[in-house]
């Protein structure tokens, strides 16, 4: 019991918040409240996933509000004159494209991934509103997509559904193949991957084509949702919403370490607590507080261990 | 005597790095502390610093006891160290780097008027002409080491531990500085140097003192000494080849790894060896020789000027770790923990890093066979762990080093690069490791090791090519292997029998 604490500790905690949120409010654990956590979850937690990635890989992804924000108003947008679905190929390609860039910049000219993807943040953030004029583009898309964020599935909602699968496919590419494996290697050790003959900078591009790619179907399923697509607004601080669900879930920001249960776990609990604070009707404010209280703890949780680590790296031999 | 320490023990675990030293200096000379590398100088060093404590021995500072609990202590006696990596912070100024640490003030407000006049004074003093408020990152580090110099003497030092001050320094460089120190000494500054360069210690100092293996092996006044007196002490009498152990003499008819006139500079200036199938052939040198620039270029890990590569009498491209490793080169690096290994990994997976591409299947990877490779190579190479999935930081440095190995193993390395694979691990891995080398070679591998134990590579090796400079000095074969003319010729000198044979 202590080992599975241990071991999983986000999972425990989220367990504890479901439990306290639940002796608080009374309608908390009705399906369709449940229904609209996982929903809400969901979004946040396709750009986590992403941010996942890139953590791991030893990185930072600051641009993936951004391109929240683009995905949004290019579906919408081009959906006017063309079919929905080659607005959404254009948007996940744009999204994969923008990893790309940022990858290409951090590995060929060795620039860092925070400096790098804030200027990406903001160009694809101007390259959205220019495209929308900052308006808010509705009534272009087609009701069946709408499906896509209300639908159910044996009794799951779908941007749910959509969500988990992303997460078994990240587990599999992670543990089961190569690629994935070496995505740690080289979070871990870079120069230690480069000596055992990995090509560090393919790695790190693919890390961030991921976390585009999410990003750009989160995107996708906020649109789906909320039947417009808007560029001001949209997605404005995800990016530390982002990191702050993985690093609740364990990811640790130097690389080479996590998991994406702690990241689903992460982004469960960010949105369990929206929800939460809405049914309670606290201020929103103290919302924001406790999600500061909750990633401040998490990684004090962890980082005496992360510390030993680094005692360990610098040790004088 | 200004510090007197007696009976210096210190002990980390599994190791004594110094066993009941004596060590005295006086204002007005200068000391060299001599000894091979782990002989314990830079602990001794670091324990008159301050920056480590003692587990036995009093230090004395004019005759009264001290304890140091910190270097800022020992600052505060007078005594001031100058360490290898220099401690300027490049994106300050010259004056802001002399008073760090010990800012003046007046009123509660830097007085950088003052400060800037003393640093002026000081810097003139050590004719250095830069102005005090250049950034000391844009100096040449000739110069930033006399921002360090200018560091001590504004805390009015009266001891300066200087370690290896001249490893970066060009020869008029050498000269300047050491025409510093010598007047530093005859205004009555005590100095300790900790230098490789035996020429050096019969230019400068006054008396010197010998470790080796942390023992205080004895101490001398330069003009009772000679050379190869001193290497005889370094390096003690009782040599002992075990050469029942070695097997018998490699035939050498294939030539697997040649190399021609490999450079990088300014680290190595056209390097040729070659490697023969079965061979373990040694690079002796000093640390700054150019031995992990070679390995490293032959492994494709640096990029090189010019030379050319044949591996199996083909000429090969080695401009990156993946090619090399296709050509059957594997490296295990100086550095383990930063270079080898990924600490936050387990040991099963840093085992297969090279070769996890092998353990992919059509539905990804094996993790049951990949696992089970990975406890084959560890058995091989008698890891001792409780579990694959431990991290690998965990194990002790012998075990991190097979671990090591064994990647190379399993990425069916043909020629082993291994550079200092026997640092900081006890005895019984060493023999471990030497046991590996020789069963690698006898089933046809080749390897090139780097050490900076002779002992070690002597008792190893088929053959030794010592390095200066990133120059070849010399080469022996095993039947004419002697510690004091290789020993001399890592430190540049060209010696035949008759000099050191006496």
């Amino acid at each position: 019991m202590m080992n599975l604490v241990r071991s999983y500790p986000y999972v425990w905690v989220l367990l504890v918040l479901t439990l306290v949120f639940g002796l608080m409010s009374p309608t908390f654990f009705e399906p369709g409240n449940l229904g609209n956590i996982l929903k809400q979850s969901s979004l946040l937690g396709f750009v986590a996933l992403g941010m996942c990635f890139v953590l791991i890989g030893g990185g930072l992804d600051l641009s993936v509000g951004s391109v929240v924000a683009l995905s949004s108003v290019l579906i919408a947008g081009l959906s006017a004159t063309l079919p929905p679905i080659v607005g959404i190929h254009v948007a996940l390609g744009a999204g994969i494209l923008i990893g790309i860039i940022n990858g290409v910049l951090i590995t060929t000219f060795r620039f860092q991934p925070i400096i790098v993807t804030i200027s990406t943040m903001a160009i694809v953030r101007g390259i959205a509103m220019a495209y929308s004029d900052s308006r808010p583009i509705f009534g272009t898309l087609p009701e069946e997509l709408f499906l896509l964020a209300d639908g159910t599935l044996l009794g799951l909602p779908v941007p749910a559904i959509l969500f988990f699968l992303a997460c078994a496919i990240s587990v599999f590419f992670l543990h089961y193949t190569a690629l994935g494996r070496q995505i740690y290697q080289v979070g871990g050790n870079e120069e230690a991957a480069r000596l055992a003959g990995i090509n560090v900078a393919r790695v790190k591009i693919v890390t961030y084509a991921i976390s585009g790619f999410l990003s750009s179907f989160a995107g996708l399923m906020l649109v789906a949702r909320m039947q417009s697509g808007e560029a001001v607004r949209t997605g404005v601080g995800w990016e530390l919403d982002a990191i702050a669900a993985a690093a609740i879930g364990g990811v640790s920001l130097m690389g080479g370490i996590g998991t994406v249960s702690g990241t689903l776990c992460g982004a469960l609990m960010i949105g369990m607590m929206a929800n939460a604070f809405n049914l309670l009707g606290i201020n929103p404010y103290w919302q924001r507080i406790v999600i500061g209280i909750v990633l401040a703890v998490a990684v004090a949780s962890y980082s005496s261990n992360s510390v030993r680590q680094l005692f360990k790296r610098f040790r004088f031999t | 005597m200004f510090l007197e320490a007696r009976g210096i023990s210190k002990f980390y675990p599994g190791v004594k790095a110094l066993k009941g030293v004596d060590f005295a200096v006086d204002a007005g000379e200068i000391v060299a502390v001599v000894g091979e590398n782990g002989a314990g100088k830079s602990t001794l060093m670091k324990v008159l610093a301050g920056a480590i404590r003692p587990n036995e021995g009093t230090i004395k500072v004019d005759g009264s006891e001290v304890s140091f609990s910190g270097p800022i202590e020992a600052q505060s006696h007078g005594i001031c160290t100058i360490y290898q990596e220099l401690l300027i912070v490049p994106e300050l100024s010259v004056v802001e780097n002399v008073f760090l640490g010990h800012l003046k003030k007046k009123n509660g407000i830097l007085d950088w008027v003052t400060m800037r006049r003393e640093a002026a004074e000081i810097l003139t003093r050590l004719g250095l002409t830069a102005s005090v408020d250049s950034k000391a990152g844009q100096l040449s580090i000739a110069e930033q080491q006399l921002i360090e110099i200018a560091k001590s003497l504004s805390r009015k030092s009266r001891l300066l531990i200087m370690d290896e001050p001249t490893a970066s320094l060009s020869k008029d460089e050498v000269d300047n500085l050491f025409k510093l120190v010598r007047s530093l000494r005859d205004e009555g500054i005590a100095i300790v140097l900790i230098t490789h360069h035996l020429h050096e210690i019969f230019q400068i100092c006054d008396r010197l003192i010998v470790l080796r293996d942390g023992d205080y092996v004895g101490a001398s006044t330069i003009d009772q000494i000679d050379e190869a007196e001193l290497v005889n002490m370094m390096l003690g009498h009782a040599v002992n080849n075990d050469t029942a152990k070695h097997r018998a003499v490699v035939q050498r008819d294939e030539v697997v790894l040649e190399a021609r006139g490999l450079s990088r500079r300014p680290d190595l200036n056209g390097v040729d060896l070659a490697l023969h199938r079965g061979e373990v052939l040694g690079i002796a040198g000093l640390m700054g020789a150019g031995r992990t620039e070679l390995v490293r270029a032959l492994f494709g890990a640096d990029r090189l000027d010019e030379g050319t590569v044949k591996v199996n009498g083909k000429l090969a491209v080695l401009s990156s770790p993946r090619l090399a490793l296709e050509q059957g080169l594997g490296l295990a690096p100086e550095d383990r923990k930063s270079e080898g290994l990924i600490l936050s990994m387990p040991i099963g997976q840093n085992t297969t890093l090279p070769s996890l591409a092998s353990h992919c299947g059509f539905f990804g990877l094996d993790l049951q066979k990949e696992s089970q490779a990975a406890a084959d190579l560890c058995k091989r190479l008698f890891v001792k762990y409780s579990n694959l999935n431990q991290p690998v930081g965990n194990l002790s440095g012998g075990n991190q080093q097979k671990v090591v190995l064994a990647k190379l193993l399993g990425a069916g390395t043909e020629i082993y690069l291994l550079d200092e694979p026997t640092r900081g691990i006890d005895i019984g891995a060493k023999e471990a490791i030497f046991d590996l080398i020789w069963d690698l070679t006898s089933q046809g591998n080749s390897v090139i090791i780097i050490s900076s134990v002779i002992d070690e590579l002597i008792r190893v090796c088929d053959r030794i090519i010592c390095l200066h400079l990133g120059k070849v000095t010399n080469t022996y074969d095993r039947e004419d292997f002697d510690l004091n003319r290789i020993m001399l010729n890592a430190m540049g000198k060209n010696v035949d029998v008759s000099e050191v044979s006496q």
